[in-house]
């Protein structure tokens, strides 16, 4: 298993490298630079750049080299300094940008991750286990919805009902009144005010997707042989459905954990935008349009390597919880 | 106050900004103005001369365009007032002797302000909205201050005012100005402004450095006939500006900032010396300086003099000294979802009854990302007053919920127009070139649109249809120009087309060119909100459709738009025209001469840089008419060049206006008083600044 572990950590080295050379390469791509953006924006506010200034920012940020040297600045302060460059926008170095906005991020998606496994996957068992019934109707309905309806839209309607029916203060994470005081139960519960919306909004495009798997899943699973064994040996039916054919169609949705770390950094990029979220997913989307590349190009590196540890995480666990894979 | 009569009243109030500029510096101190307006006819002496640029000839008439200029003199009504009084919250820290007394802190003769409805009462706080860190002039246009600023005031016409100084004069020649500050003027730390250290400063260590374009202060503006600009202090409170030849535009590009430190936003040509030194290697050491940068966390010791870095600016670094109303307490960087500046108690305005301004304790800014939550949050009453950021579209749910949020809906007009592009400079096929340069074309072009209709369902009726050109209220407002081929004639658009030998059609009913292919034209503008509704474009090549021309509408990102333009293979473009109201302060696309590519680039940089345009080419006739406009002492002469100039852009209509002067929406709460309404918003009269907003105050 150890040796299992180290072959893939090994793996991943290469994999990292040359995603970072891709992702940078892909953001370099789009005509322009930082600095054609930048000046169109000065521009657009009237204030007056000229040819020697541009030269001038041109050299400060390194713009006129070229993009191999450009990567390798970037990629060497990463290895021996772990630098990750400076953010042309924020004008300082990119770790700080982003740190500061991880930890909400990491609240906020990580809550609504748990929210919806814990919602889902009961849903899933149930309404396969009573195929047909009211329930699964209901269920399967509620699962089509939440997967038909775009999440933007939905924090619009969910922010109207919170305003016109409930009188609350909608976007951002806090009230008004609160913005400027420390932490205390007051200013807590009101976070959860703001909260739910994100989350349910966030969590029902994930728990109906959840609910579809888990269903067909066990659906497949539960016509097997085995499972008839099972039962003519007496079982109880509650016990056989969770210690057989669950743990087995659980291995769908194990090997996918992988992909939840990354989201739980850039993950409800567009609901973050429309309920004015102060989280990482905005940023990173900002930093793509300003084609500010030593952020964006972070930021994707950052991303790609959760990626990768996640892949590894649900290899590990699918080696866990199913045998069969484990001797492949 | 219906759209007409705004409209009637301005019209009549238009006036020319130099012309107050001038008049201005017969002016001595500062006390009640009074402003008398005669009405004067000028007969614009136009030479007629014949002119062959490029497709179009040019044929002069004698105009006569009448202009009323109002001569602003002294009245002596009220007396300055001579006790000044304080907001409660500094009177405490008079009482705990933690600040100076109110009368130590204004200057010897502070700026008078009027208000637009009563004497205000102070505290409270002014909520507003701003997108973070990205978003600062949704600050600074709040708070900015020039040594001059644009006055409008409710129901009058814009006009060049006094602010940081209290009198100035300028040689016959423009080339010469003499600044006078107000006498005790002090930076929001305390400590005296003078033009001997603060403009020293400026002019020695930052503007007369090889360094200059690093640190953000060397506007060309301020070069004439290649020369650097020269400061002189004359005195403490005195400072005199030499051009290397006439600058007669200074007092408007004043108004505009010229000379700004940006990063710290004294008034032009003065940096606050006693905090930026630490920055300068002349004055700080080494170590120092670079434990700065690491403070910063910038990338090189040059940086920390910069403009609008974070260490230099006010925005970024609340520690900055600054003149404003309100100063930073905290910083978007560090409180981006709550941005919050407090009354500086240095300010230097007082009301006619001898009131230190600002009335509000603080003005603070909530974050937002999107459009829908800054609504809601406007709706609910949950923001004291703002324009920025508010879209006309939406007008109908700001007057739905009036009474729910407890505010009203001030309107302002926009002065800005949503217009078509149509490129002369396009050489990429011939015959579509020849076709885009034909005068005619573009006259058809702009009879096709029914611009009616387009206001009514693409704008809600909100806008008005109209030419681009200058918005009523602007000095230059014209409106012959404003209905200039506006109205919607498809029948004469035909034979116009018709007449350019575009007579023959396919049998879609797309003319053929005369190379035999059908007319097909590209209408390529950007994604972002400047270059309008998408359904606009869609009613636009329906029109055109009807007239047997094709356009194929192309959407794209705005870095390859950008792109394209330097390229010049843009054939027709849609962008907001904007900056209307002043439009001499920065006369944008009426430079030029509907061109694209990096020919500007090649003849504002002298060569240096971008390609050269064609001899021939309208784009070099229009920039020598502005070259003379901007050398012109002359009040008269220059003002007949410059008609010259939007003549030109009239008659040729490379510009064609669909609709604009769309409403500026104020939101404003009911008790939140003192907000004028009718008034022009506009980027080079610095937006919602004009209002006046250190008079707005919250009633009890």
């Amino acid at each position: 298993m150890l040796r299992y572990i180290g072959r893939r950590i090994l793996v991943a080295i290469p994999t990292l490298i040359v995603v970072s050379m891709v992702s940078f390469v892909i953001i370099q791509l789009p005509p322009g630079d930082f600095l054609t953006a930048y000046v169109a924006t000065l521009r657009a506010t009237n204030e007056e750049v000229n040819a020697e200034q541009i030269a001038v920012l041109t050299e400060q940020y390194g713009l006129d080299q070229p993009i191999y040297v450009q990567y390798y600045k970037w990629i060497s302060g990463i290895i021996t300094r772990g630098d990750f460059g400076r953010s042309m926008e924020w004008k300082t170095s990119v770790s700080s940008v982003i740190w500061e906005r991880l930890g909400l991020t990491m609240v906020l998606t990580g809550a609504t991750l748990l929210f919806t496994w814990a919602l889902a996957i009961p849903i899933g068992i149930l309404s396969a286990a009573k195929q047909y019934s009211i329930f699964d109707y209901v269920a399967t309905f509620l699962g089509f919805v939440g997967l038909g309806i775009p999440n933007f839209l939905f924090a619009l309607i969910l922010m109207w009902i919170a305003y016109a029916y409930f009188g609350q203060s909608v976007g951002g994470l806090f009230s008004a009144e609160y913005l400027e005081q420390g932490w205390s139960w007051a200013k807590f519960v009101d976070m959860l005010k703001h909260l739910w919306i994100p989350m349910i909004v966030v969590g029902l495009g994930g728990t109906a997707s959840l609910i579809r798997t888990m269903r067909a899943n066990l659906l497949d699973e539960l016509h097997k042989p085995y499972v008839m064994t099972a039962r003519a040996k007496g079982i109880s039916e509650t016990r056989l459905l969770l210690k057989y054919p669950v743990r087995v169609a659980l291995n769908p949705f194990l090997s996918t954990v992988g992909w939840a770390l990354p989201q739980l950094v850039s993950g409800a990029t567009i609901v973050s935008v429309v309920l004015s979220l102060p989280m990482a997913g905005p940023l990173l989307l900002r930093a793509l349009q300003s084609q500010d590349m030593y952020l964006a190009g972070s930021f994707v590196l950052l991303l790609s390597a959760l990626t990768i540890l996640g892949t590894l995480i649900s290899d590990v666990l699918l080696a866990w919880a199913d045998p069969r894979i484990r001797f492949e | 106050m219906t759209k007409i009569n705004r409209r009637d009243f301005l019209r009549g109030a238009a006036m020319t900004a130099a012309g107050v500029a001038l008049a201005a510096c017969a002016q001595p101190t500062p006390q009640v103005i009074e402003k008398e307006v005669p009405v004067e006819k000028i007969v614009k002496e136009t030479v007629v001369v014949e002119k062959e640029v490029a497709v179009e000839k040019i044929v002069k008439e004698t105009v006569l365009v009448e202009k009323q200029v109002p001569i602003e003199k002294v009245v002596t009504a009220t007396p300055p007032p001579t006790t000044y009084n304080e907001a409660p919250m500094l009177a405490e820290l008079v009482k705990a002797g933690k600040l100076p007394p109110v009368e130590d802190r204004l200057p010897e003769d502070p700026l008078v302000m009027p208000v637009a409805e009563e004497i205000g009462q102070y505290g409270g706080t002014w909520r507003r909205a701003y997108k973070g860190i990205s978003d600062r002039w949704g600050t600074e246009k709040i708070v900015v201050e020039n040594l001059l600023m644009w006055r409008m005031p409710e129901g009058g016409s814009i006009s060049v005012g006094l602010n940081a100084v209290s009198k100035w004069e300028a040689s016959p020649d423009a080339s010469e100005y003499t600044w006078y500050l107000r006498k005790g003027i002090k930076w929001s730390d305390g400590t005296p402004l003078l033009a001997s250290t603060d403009a020293k400063f400026w002019y020695e260590d930052l503007y007369n450095t090889d360094l200059a374009s690093t640190y953000g202060v060397s506007d060309t503006k301020m070069v004439i006939n290649e020369k650097k600009m020269v400061v002189d202090v004359v005195d403490d409170f005195t400072i005199k500006t030499t051009f290397g030849g006439p600058n007669p535009l200074v007092p408007i590009f004043v108004c505009n900032g010229l000379g700004h430190y940006m990063g710290s936003r004294g008034p032009g040509w003065f940096a606050p010396a006693h905090y930026l030194k630490q920055f300068h290697p002349k004055y700080a050491k080494k170590e120092d300086l670079d434990a700065l940068v690491k403070q910063f966390d910038l990338a090189s010791v040059d940086e920390l003099l910069t403009t609008q870095k974070p260490s230099t600016f006010f925005f970024e670094n609340e520690n900055v000294p600054v003149i404003h109303a309100w100063k930073g307490v905290n910083n978007p960087r560090t409180s981006q979802d709550l941005y919050i500046t407090e009354r500086n108690p240095y300010y230097w305005k007082v009301d006619q009854e001898g009131n230190q301004l600002p009335y509000l304790d603080r003005v603070t800014y909530r974050f937002f990302d999107n459009t829908e939550t800054l609504n809601f949050w406007l709706i609910s009453g949950e923001i004291d007053c703002q324009n920025r950021h508010i879209a006309a579209a939406d007008y109908t749910l700001f007057k739905e919920n009036e009474a729910r949020g407890d505010y009203r809906t001030i309107l302002w007009v926009e002065a800005a127009t949503q217009s078509y592009f149509i490129s002369s400079s396009f050489d990429a096929d011939p015959v579509l070139h020849d076709i885009l340069n034909d005068v005619r074309f573009r006259q058809a072009f702009s009879l096709a649109i029914n611009r009616a209709e387009v206001n009514e369902i693409v704008f809600q009726g909100q806008y008005e249809p109209r030419q681009a050109c200058p918005v009523s209220g602007s000095p230059d407002w014209d409106a012959d120009w404003e209905q200039y081929y506006t109205e919607y004639d498809p029948d004469r658009a035909n034979q116009l087309l018709d007449e350019m030998g575009l007579d023959k059609k396919g049998s879609d009913g797309i003319r053929l060119r005369s190379d035999g292919k059908p007319l097909e034209i590209v209408l390529e503008y950007a994604t972002v909100n400047f270059a309008g509704p998408a359904d606009m474009h869609q009613f636009t090549a329906e029109y055109l459709q009807a007239v047997g021309v094709k356009l194929i509408l192309r959407a794209v990102e705005r870095s390859l738009w950008e792109k394209d333009q330097d390229d010049n293979v843009i054939q027709i473009d849609s962008w907001v025209r904007d900056r209307s109201a002043i439009p001499m302060v920065d006369p944008g696309a009426f430079l030029d001469g509907g061109a694209y590519g990096l020919w500007g680039t090649w003849l504002d940089t002298g060569g240096k840089d971008g390609v050269e345009p064609p001899q021939d080419h309208p784009i070099r006739y229009a920039r020598d008419l502005w070259a003379k406009v901007r050398a012109e002492g002359n009040e008269a002469k220059r003002n007949a060049l410059w008609q010259e100039l939007l003549d030109f852009n009239k008659e040729n209509l490379w510009v064609v206006g669909v609709c604009g002067e769309a409403p500026a929406i104020l939101i404003t709460k009911n008790n939140f008083r003192n907000v004028p309404s009718g008034l022009v918003q506009d980027d080079p009269l610095r937006g919602e600044r004009l209002g006046g907003n250190e008079t707005y105050f919250i009633k009890a």
